[in-house]
């Protein structure tokens, strides 16, 4: 490198110089080869202008002597003509003839390819320029011209020579000093500059501000540019080593298993937590590239579909893999893998056995009832549906059986032994079947059973009635036996339904008729079931309807005093008349208001007529009091006392005017809500009637603890009074209690003057029935109550 | 007074008598009948002394500083004496030809054209009387 710069630099020098040289050679070639035309034609030109010339010198000579064809005369100015070197030959002729002619001996040798014509000139009479007296004819010297030609282009190309030598030396010293010697001094300063330290390039002296200053700055730029470029470089290369060592150590220590794999997966690495997490050797023991493929998976044609799907979708995807490790048997594995190139993924390996062994366990609790190990509701079904899926024509049976009088048990007894009575009863239903048979405890007291194969109506009632054997069987708890009884709905499959939820609420539709027969029975499913639950649903909607449109009525059923004889309130007992049914029942829609939810709006719109009514009696003179029969459904919620009491203060209507029938069910929920709300009411006015007493559980301590203000004795208790039974026993009583508990009693379903006078007799202080009244419309009261009061009057009579 | 009115009329007498007619003469026997403008020239110029019909001509010529020769060689060639004279000085020196002969004076020119019937000169017509044949009379322009 060092011996290079001089001869380049010479070697640039020569060639400009040279080519130079070369086109000014041309260019100036060129010139002469056109100037020694011009030079030729000049010389030629010039020629013949001088022989004119010599011609007009002698001209009135030639004249003359032609005139007078005078030999002599024109010899001598042929001879004089002849001493001019550019004339080689003369001929002077007159009209007729030759006069003189003379030429010059040929000089040696040359011939230039010059076509040198004679110059001829007519001569004219000296006394006329008319008359043509002659002529004459110069011969130019030919040698002379060449000779001339000669000359002249020499000189021309000698001085072309040196101004090309001059401006050659011009132009060599210039591009020398201008720009050889500052290149060869910045390259020498390139040589020399160390980039590294911060060294810059001076540009050479007087060339600041021109081409080479820029050139400088160029390269300085340039220079700091690498300068900068080579520093960022090895920054970052540092840093890659460092990232590089810090990656390593994360690789290799990490606790997840890590590997790099190909497309085919094969690992070009993996570290020491993949190798013990799926029993592999040390990677560095490992000399041929390991196939993912090869290890012990339970489904190893997974992986390469899972590595097609990251690299196709360039997406980070994961799955659980079972492998089997070789010390620690069947494990799994999630590998998540992430693209890292083309054909490259980097896999994240974790031990996931816990995980999948804990869902396993929760998946199986899901579906399980912890208490009997048997089946939940999800499970059961679960099962069904499976089997109806994959075994379409397989026949079963559906058994859903409940326990009657669980509840008493479990309240009675607590929930400990309700709890073991379920497990017994688990096990019995279990002993009973035969494998293949199902069973589960759909929740609480409730059983289903699904018998395989057995779809005759026959077999499966006998079956329905071995179980309910077994559970009648008393069971034996804490030293105590129990006796239990079932209640079993049946529904087959196919014949009673083809899909789960028709073929579970069909038998849910069984169930509930035994249920309602009383218990300890079973049903088989009928499609008249299905058909009164739908009337039942379409009545409940109808009664939504009707709540709207105004079918219910409130009709009055007075209340007599029976020592009076005159009625002294009456009871609203609500009617409805169906668009297309007729009147229906109270006992048929009230249940139905109750499931559903209505009876909170009809009770209210009870309670609503019954004021409006008062109001309209007491303008109208009639002085009157009612009850209206409040469901245990209302309370406490349904029906607030404040409402009660917003209402009647709205109509102006003193409490103690309403009277609240209430039932015994009522005191069974939750005693202190019910409890208060009696107290409120109460405590505002209102009057407080038990409804139906005895009929249920009549406690003597709820009539005690509660705050009432009448009992009224259930009809059933009024129907066989006249005899001598326990029911005229128990009304009497119940008639001496009240009294001493300063209770009134209501004797319902008075129908026979017998009745009454045994009543009377009792000391009951109130009765109703239709010996008085059935209910009546409002518009109908009046004239009931006249009636009563004549009654009255004819029975004192 | 009197001479300055003749002044004019003095001079009109004068000018003729300097630019008098000057003719071609022969004797009156000479078997030259007449002759053009060119044949003129060319024999009093040297061109040749015999006519195209094959007689002989002699020109005889005046002293160039006269009148007749300078109004001769004027009203033929309007050429001045001088250029005359310097025309056959060229002859004279180199070439063959010589001039015509020259006399003295119009009288002795007279003596020799009625003396030598090839003779030919001239004179002013007033002088060329009846011995005389005039055979180119040169105009004046």
């Amino acid at each position: 490198m060092t011996q290079l710069p001089p001869l380049w630099q010479r070697s640039l020098l020569f060639r400009t110089v040279t080519s130079i040289i070369a086109m000014t050679l041309l260019v100036g070639g060129l010139l002469v080869a056109g100037l020694s035309v011009l030079v030729k034609q000049k010389a030629e030109a010039d020629a013949y202008r001088q022989l004119g010339e010599l011609i007009d010198t002698v001209e009135s000579t030639v004249r003359i002597a032609c005139f007078v064809k005078d030999e002599q005369l024109a010899a001598e100015v042929a001879r004089g003509l002849m001493r001019t070197r550019e004339i080689s030959a003369v001929r002077i002729n007159d009209e007729q003839q030759q006069l003189s002619y003379q030429e010059r001996s040929p000089e040696s040798g040359r011939k230039m390819p010059l076509t040198v014509a004679p110059l001829e000139r007519l001569v004219h009479s000296p006394f006329d320029e008319q008359e043509r007296v002659g002529s004459i004819t110069l011969y130019p010297n030919k040698a002379l011209i060449e000779e001339r030609i000669v000359t002249s282009t020499l000189y021309i190309v000698s001085q072309f020579g040196l101004l090309i030598a001059a401006v050659a030396a011009a132009l060599t010293l210039t591009v020398y000093r201008l720009v050889m010697r500052p290149i060869t001094r910045l390259s020498h300063g390139l040589h020399a500059l160390d980039a590294e330290s911060g060294a810059s390039l001076q540009p050479p002296r007087s060339h600041e501000h021109n081409l080479l200053g820029t050139l400088t700055a160029d390269i300085n730029a340039l220079t700091a540019r690498l300068v900068a470029s080579l520093h960022d470089e090895q920054n970052l290369r540092r840093q890659r080593e460092i990232d590089e060592r810090k990656y390593r150590g994360i690789f290799e220590n990490a606790e997840s298993g890590i590997f790099v794999a190909d497309g085919r997966c094969r690992m070009s690495s993996y570290n020491r937590s993949l190798a013990r997490l799926a029993g592999l050797p040390p990677a560095a023991e490992q000399v041929t590239a390991l196939a993912l493929t090869d290890l012990p998976w339970a489904a190893p044609e997974h992986l390469p579909a899972l590595i097609a799907r990251c690299l196709h979708d360039n997406l980070a995807v994961g799955d659980d893999f079972e492998l089997m490790h070789p010390e620690f048997g069947w494990c799994w594995l999630n590998i998540t893998l992430t693209p890292v190139g083309p054909d490259l993924v980097q896999g994240i390996v974790s031990d996931v056995t816990e995980r999948r062994d804990a869902e396993t366990r929760a998946r199986r609790l899901a579906i399980t009832d912890p208490l009997t190990g048997l089946p939940n509701r999800s499970g059961f079904e679960q099962a069904l549906l499976q089997q109806l899926e994959n075994q379409p024509e397989q026949e079963f049976t559906l058994l859903l059986l409940d326990l009657d009088g669980f509840r008493q048990i479990n309240d009675a007894l607590g929930f400990a032994v309700g709890d073991q009575v379920l497990v017994g009863m688990a096990a019995r239903c279990l002993a009973t079947l035969k494998p293949g048979d199902q069973v589960a405890r759909l929740g609480g007291d409730d059983f289903a059973i699904c018998l395989t194969g057995v779809s005759s109506s026959i077999s499966a009632g006998k079956l329905a009635q071995r179980l309910k054997g077994q559970i009648a069987e008393p069971i034996r708890i804490a030293d105590r036996e129990h006796g239990l009884h079932a209640s079993i709905g049946i529904a087959r499959y196919p014949a009673d339904g083809i899909t789960l939820s028709d073929l579970l609420r069909h038998a849910e539709l069984a169930l509930a008729c035994a249920q309602n027969d009383g218990g300890n029975g079973w049903r088989l499913f009928e499609p008249s079931m299905a058909k009164a639950v739908e009337q039942r649903q379409q009545l409940a909607s109808d009664l939504r309807e009707a709540a709207h449109r105004g079918q219910l009525r409130v009709h009055y059923q007075p209340i007599v005093d029976l020592a009076s004889h005159r009625v002294s309130s009456a009871e609203c007992l609500l009617r409805w008349q169906h668009p297309t049914l007729g009147m229906i029942p109270p006992d048929r829609f009230i249940p139905l208001a109750e499931e559903t939810g209505l009876i909170d709006e009809i009770g209210l719109w009870c309670l609503q007529t019954a004021c409006r009514q008062l109001a309209a009696w007491d303008a109208g003179g009639l002085e009157l009091n009612l009850t209206v029969n409040v469901s245990a459904r209302q309370i406490p919620g349904g029906l607030a006392p404040e409402t009660v009491l917003s209402l009647l203060a709205r109509h102006r209507l003193a409490p103690d005017r309403i009277g609240l029938e209430i039932t015994e069910s009522t005191l069974i929920g939750d005693r202190s809500a019910v409890e208060s709300w009696l107290d409120a009411l109460r405590s505002a006015g209102c009057r407080i009637y038990l409804d139906d007493f005895g009929t249920g559980y009549s406690s003597l301590a709820y009539l005690k603890s509660l705050q009432l203000d009448t009992l009224k004795i259930d009809k059933a208790f009024i129907r066989d009074l006249n005899e001598a039974s326990h029911d005229r026993v128990m009304v009497e009583a119940v008639t001496m209690m009240a009294d001493s508990l300063q209770l009134s009693v209501v004797a319902e379903g008075i129908e026979t003057p017998e009745q009454l006078a045994v009543l009377r007799r009792m000391g009951c202080r109130y009765g109703q029935g239709y010996l008085f009244s059935r209910p009546v419309p409002a518009e109908q009261l009046p004239e009931v109550l006249a009636r009563v009061d004549t009654q009255a009057l004819t029975t004192t009579i | 007074m009197r001479c300055l009115r003749l002044l004019p009329l003095l001079l009109l007498l004068a000018l003729p008598a300097a630019h008098a007619d000057m003719v071609v003469a022969v004797r009156a026997d000479s078997e030259i009948s007449t002759l053009g403008k060119t044949e003129v020239t060319n024999i009093f110029l040297g061109r040749y002394r015999q006519l195209a019909s094959g007689q002989l001509a002699e020109p005889i010529d005046l002293p160039t500083g006269s009148a007749e020769h300078a109004a001769f060689y004027d009203a033929l060639l309007n050429k001045t004496s001088a250029e005359i004279r310097a025309y056959w000085a060229r002859l004279v020196f180199t070439g063959r030809v010589a001039p015509p002969r020259t006399v003295d004076s119009s009288e002795r020119l007279l003596e020799q054209l009625l003396a030598n019937p090839r003779a030919i000169g001239y004179i002013e017509r007033g002088k060329a009387d009846r011995r005389l044949r005039v055979v180119f009379e040169v105009s004046s322009r």
